[in-house]
Formats: C-alpha cells, structure tokens, sequence
C-alpha cells in the first residue's frame, strides 16, 4: 500500500479539526445588540421590557454608557437577529450591529452594566 | 446670475427671507414658558440620600418617590423593593423581591400615596399596580397587560387625589388611566399624538393640583399638559415651532425630557426636566421661576426621573437614577398664601 503524502494527512488533520468544531459549537448564549439614544431610564426599561418578552431571553442588561443591550438566552434556546430587531424597534429604537456570542466566565462581573449587585442583598 | 436678478435677491428677497423667518421663529415662540411675575423663589441643596444605612443595600438607580402625610419618603429601586425613609432620610423599612405575587415585583417604578397613608406602586413589566398600607402590608392588585380599559403597557408615575382617586401614566399606551381607590377604572384621559391639545407622547409623571386638575409630565412632547377632572385639555407648556411641533430645549422656554412633576400647596410645580439634568420651579399656571442643575451630571443619562414635595411644600426629593441617590432642595423664601401667576 501507497504511503499517504504530507499534502494528504495535513488535509486530512485539517478536514477532522473542522468536523469537530462543526459538531462541537455550541448555540449563541446571549445577544448584544447595540442601540442607539439610550439614554433616558424609561426608555431603557422599555427596551428591557419587550426583549424579555421574546421566549428565548432570560434577562436583560443595559449599559446606557456604552450604548448597548445584553439579552441572555434560556439553556439551549436563542432568538433570531430578526427577532430581535423587532423587539427593539417595537421599544422605540433602532437596533445597530448585534453579537451573538457565549456568556463570559461567570465569576467576572459585567462591565459597568446596569444591575444591582443582588448578592449584597440581605432577607429583611 | 444676471447682475440685474443678483440686485433684486439681494435688495429685496434676501431681506424678505430674514424678516419671514424672524417672524415665524418669534410667532412660533408663542408656547414657550413665558416668565413669572412672582415673589422671586430659589432652590438651595439641603443634602443628598444614598440610603447607606438600608438593609440589603444602598439605594440604586431608584426611580419613583413619594411623600406621605406625615412626611415618610417612598423610593422606588433597581433592588426590586420599596424604601421607606423618614424625612431626615433615616431607613424606616422597606419591602418587595423579584416575583409576581402579592408584594413581589418585576420592576417597580411609580410611587404614590393616598391621603390615607395607603400605598401604590406601579409595576412597569408586570402592567399592574399594588395597593399596600403604610408599612407594606399588601391590599390588592389591580390591571394586567392590554390595550384595554384599566389594561396597561408600561404603567409608569401615578398620583393620587383628594378623594383618592389614582391616575396612571399608562407610558407605551399614551395615556392616563384614573381608578378608584379599590381599582375599579372610572376612564381615560388623554390619547396618543404629539399634536394639539390632549395629545401625549410617552407620558412619565403625574400630580393633581389643589383644584384638583391633572398636570402630566408628557416626556417626549418636551411639555407638561394640565387636564380637568374630568379630562378635558386645558393648556400646554412647552416649546413648541411655530405654534405645534414640540421640540426639546435646553433653556427656559421649555423642556428636554420633563419626567416627573410636583405640585406645592400654594400651586407652585417642580419638574424634573431629566435630559436637561435640572429641576425647574414653575408658576401655577406655568411660568419659569427657577431652576437648580445637577453638579457633575452625567450626560449620557436623562437623571433626575421623578420627585415629590414635602407636605408644607418647602423641600423636594428627587430621584437621581445616574448618581444612585436622593435629591434634597429647600425653597428658599417664605411660601407666600394662595401664591399665583
């Protein structure tokens, strides 16, 4: 039997790890969406309110500094990019660029987003 | 251009165009706050609340604000709960979590209380309002999501009247909604537009003066609009571009995002003018008097959101979302008996 090339066993490596990663990705676990005006709590509670709505969103965080929305998604759900749009347009504004992406590493807080920091809340 | 038609512009039409559009911009003024010949009143910083003394923490982003009878100061916040404070900004209580049961809430925004002491608070996501007693004891819950009568989408500020009535600004709906102090609704007042009288445009903040008329901080027409009792339009002010289009403005002919309003027992009004990051004093009729300007303002955040008045009308509390506190100003001259413009 023929020895196979170089050139044959670098595609065949290359044809195995992009088989893994095709089968190893892992659906989108948030969206951040950038909008625009943000800038007027109401309205960002809006926002908050009708990407809530949409089944696959779990929660909402804005950061009206960086002009942008993070909607994390329920466990093995997600929503489109159409969707989404919608749901910001029906909140007043007009969606710019949206990410879909994984959540970073759980135990770093998210940078400057608007939400309290509940675990300092005691039982009253 | 021939030089003939270059003179004729320039003796005659140019000077036509100037003096149109100087006409059309003073006409157009003619809904601008105009000023108050009052007894001169000013606004001085009695301090600021941060609520550093709350169980389960400091206060953050809080939102609504009310005062009772006896002087107790309601806040609503981002913790999801109600804070109960006393006029020297001392924790009294507070209650609430993240539900949607009795007490519980998704995201409690307005804050009103009844001659009674009794509580209400609006629920911006779950489109209800709860009823509670002075110190959080719930009594009932009425509305739910809807486009219908006594229905809401976003129930923001409410106030709450003499005879206890509870008017409502219903925020993506465009209206207000007055109910019974047991939640039956009695009507609509208001509709949906940004022009002509009675139109609102995502309104924010209630209040009712002492003759009982209803004064709403209508945010995105950039205008407070007074209705009667019975929700007739009464007037407007604002500014407005040639009589009709509201437009935001930053100096003291009109607003930029007025979101919340109080009225004084001699009819004075206090607004929270969010995007101009300022609380304005108003005639009762509504003329500018004043204005304080937050210090250090952020200016990517429309703050402060609402306030309240103390019961002798002479301190104001208002919600400083940006800053995650409580605004506390004094009036600095004697209320002067059934003061008017």
């Amino acid at each position: 039997m023929k020895t196979p090339s170089t050139k044959t066993f670098v595609i065949l490596v290359a044809l195995f790890l992009a088989t893994g990663v095709v089968f190893g990705a892992s659906p989108p676990e948030r969206a951040v969406i950038e909008v625009k005006g943000l800038a007027c709590p109401f309205c960002v509670q809006g926002l908050e309110k009708h990407l809530k709505r949409l089944g696959a969103v779990a929660a909402v965080h804005t950061s009206l500094q960086k002009g942008e929305a993070v909607a994390d998604f329920k466990p093995g759900r997600s929503a489109s990019e159409e969707e989404l749009r919608a749901a910001v347009k029906k909140a007043g504004f007009t969606a710019g660029r949206i990410r879909f992406e994984s959540k970073p590493d759980e135990t770093a807080a998210p940078e400057d987003a608007d939400q309290p920091d509940l675990n300092a809340r005691e039982e009253t | 251009m021939p030089r003939t038609r270059g003179k004729l512009w320039r003796w005659i039409g140019l000077p036509i165009v100037v003096g149109a559009g100087a006409l059309w911009t003073f006409l157009g003024t003619r809904w601008t706050l105009p000023s108050a010949n009052v007894t001169p009143e000013r606004y001085e910083l009695a301090g600021y609340w941060d609520g550093a003394d709350v169980p389960g923490g400091k206060i953050h982003r809080p939102m609504g604000i009310a005062v009772a009878p006896n002087g107790d100061v309601y806040v609503t916040d981002a913790r999801t709960r109600v804070v109960c404070l006393h006029r020297d900004g001392r924790f009294i209580g507070q209650w609430g979590r993240e539900g949607n049961g009795e007490g519980e809430f998704g995201k409690p925004t307005g804050v009103a209380v009844a001659p009674d002491g009794s509580v209400y608070v609006s629920d911006f996501d779950q489109d209800r309002i709860q009823k509670f007693t002075a110190d959080g004891t719930f009594l009932l819950a009425f509305g739910q999501s809807g486009d219908g009568a006594g229905q809401f989408d976003a129930p923001a500020g409410l106030s709450v009247d003499r005879n206890g009535f509870v008017y409502v600004a219903d925020f993506y709906q465009h209206r207000i909604q007055k109910f019974g102090p047991d939640g039956t609704f009695q009507q609509t007042i208001g509709r949906s537009g940004r022009l002509g009288d009675g139109r609102l445009h995502y309104p924010t903040g209630v209040a009712v003066t002492a003759d009982g008329s209803l004064l709403i901080a209508d945010a995105y027409n950039y205008e407070l609009q007074w209705f009667s009792d019975e929700g007739r339009p009464l007037r407007r002010r604002g500014f407005h571009l040639a009589w009709l289009w509201p437009r935001p403005s930053s100096s003291n002919k009109g607003f930029n995002v007025p979101t919340g309003v109080a009225v004084a027992p001699d009819g004075l009004i206090h607004v929270t003018d969010s995007g101009n990051h300022r609380i304005v004093m108003l005639s009762a009729t509504g003329g500018y008097i004043a204005e304080w300007k937050v210090p250090d303002a952020d200016p990517t955040i429309h703050s402060p959101e609402q306030i309240a008045i103390s019961p002798d009308g002479r301190t104001l509390y208002a919600t400083d979302y940006a800053a995650d506190r409580i605004i506390i100003l004094r009036r600095t001259s004697p209320a002067a008996p059934g003061a008017r413009s």
